[in-house]
């Protein structure tokens, strides 16, 4: 009793399951230094947030944007420094603060790197319970080990902002209801008297604003 | 914002008041306390440098030269101060700040009564609104001025307060940037 058609078993299996396409695999693609039309796309710039605000997103290019503040250029990143104004929502995956560098404020929020602070925090526990029962000769490495991981951590742990301090943000706009938020990249808390991040960062930015005026 | 509304809304006394400005704008405390005309005085957030003066009965914010200023226009440190409000070293945003220490100041600029302490204070916005109600009336709106400007001082109603270190420089290169954004305010509209 064999019909020809049971052999194909495949060929009856077709009838009853729907083929997914296979999920495309993300591949690396370098992001793109030009837009479609030839424009350079540029990156890292300094940027007042009142700028930020004022940009638009490029139609063509996901993710880029175009700044008519001090001249008309399409940008995918930028930095801002400026004072934390208060706390958006935090939600599962981002926290949310106010920027406000004096010329306007921007919501900004960071992703919540769960996996990295978790590894991190497990590596600062192991180095901590060394530094006192491992033998005098890795007292030092452990102790620095410490003092590395704790700073490492305040660089990825966004929850460490309190509204009043001071932030350096690098990542990218993001257009979002109508208004454009900020999506940080990384971020540094300078709390210093000094404010000599602020004073330095200023100073790019003016450098950069006058360089690009548009005359 | 658009074409639309303001060509409606050019009859609407309301849309002459002063906005609020919802950011901490960087503010020099001489813009405050010199401003003669009281309806010119900012409204709103600021963000103010200053040396911090502390007096027996009350706190003051002490100008800081600007370095590059040209000469007719510099003012030697203290010569002008504005009146702090809400400001006590309890307050949990004080950060080790002590008399005659650099700070700057983030708070609300409002009008404070200073022949009758307590009483409710009043903005920029407030006083346009009460020389609206007078109508046309000059004598009484020249009066009203005259009077706000006799008993109210320009103050600073505090909300956060940091120390710093490099008063001068950090004012130096906040009026340059504010220069940055002016232009993109008159070419933006």
């Amino acid at each position: 009793m064999t019909s020809p058609t049971s052999e194909d078993i495949e060929d009856q299996l077709d009838n009853f399951i729907i083929r997914k396409p296979r999920e495309q695999v993300n591949t690396y693609a370098a992001a793109r230094k030009e837009t479609k039309d030839g424009q350079q796309i540029h990156e890292h710039i300094p940027l007042l947030v009142n700028d930020i605000l004022g940009s638009s997103p490029d139609p063509d290019d996901k993710g880029v944007f175009t700044v008519f503040n001090p001249t008309t250029l399409k940008y995918r990143t930028c930095l801002v420094y400026g004072f934390v104004a208060g706390r958006g929502v935090h939600n599962k995956s981002f926290y949310k603060y106010i920027i406000d560098d004096g010329t306007g404020t921007m919501e900004f929020s960071i992703y919540v790197k769960p996996k990295e602070s978790e590894l991190i925090k497990r590596l600062y526990n192991e180095a901590n319970s060394l530094v006192g029962t491992a033998g005098l000769q890795y007292e030092r490495v452990s102790a620095s080990m410490v003092r590395l991981l704790g700073k490492a951590l305040e660089y990825i742990d966004g929850s460490v902002i309190l509204p009043g301090n001071n932030v350096l943000l690098y990542g990218r706009p993001n257009r979002f209801r109508d208004k454009n938020v900020f999506d940080v990249i990384s971020f540094t808390v300078d709390n210093e008297k000094s404010r000599k991040l602020e004073i330095a960062f200023n100073d790019n930015l003016i450098d950069y604003y006058q360089s690009h005026g548009a005359t | 914002m658009s074409d639309v509304d303001s060509a409606e809304s050019i009859n609407d006394p309301a849309e002459h008041l002063p906005k609020y400005c919802d950011f901490f704008k960087h503010l020099l405390v001489e813009e405050l306390v010199l401003e003669p005309d009281y309806r010119q005085i900012h409204y709103g957030k600021c963000a103010v440098i200053g040396r911090l003066c502390a007096i027996p009965d009350y706190f003051k914010l002490e100008n800081v030269t600007v370095p590059h200023l040209p000469s007719d226009y510099r003012l030697p440190t203290g010569a002008v101060s504005l009146l702090l409000l809400n400001f006590t070293y309890d307050s949990p945003s004080v950060e080790s700040l002590a008399h005659a220490g650099y700070c700057i100041v983030r708070g609300e600029v409002v009008l404070c009564n200073v022949q009758k302490p307590n009483s409710p204070t009043l903005t920029t916005r407030g006083l346009h609104e009460q020389l609206l109600q007078l109508g046309n009336n000059e004598q009484l709106r020249s009066a009203l001025l005259e009077k706000v400007q006799q008993t109210h001082r320009p103050a600073l109603s505090v909300w956060h307060t940091n120390r710093i270190d490099q008063a001068e420089e950090l004012i130096q290169r906040r009026l340059e940037i504010r220069l940055l954004c002016k232009d993109s305010i008159s070419w933006g509209q």
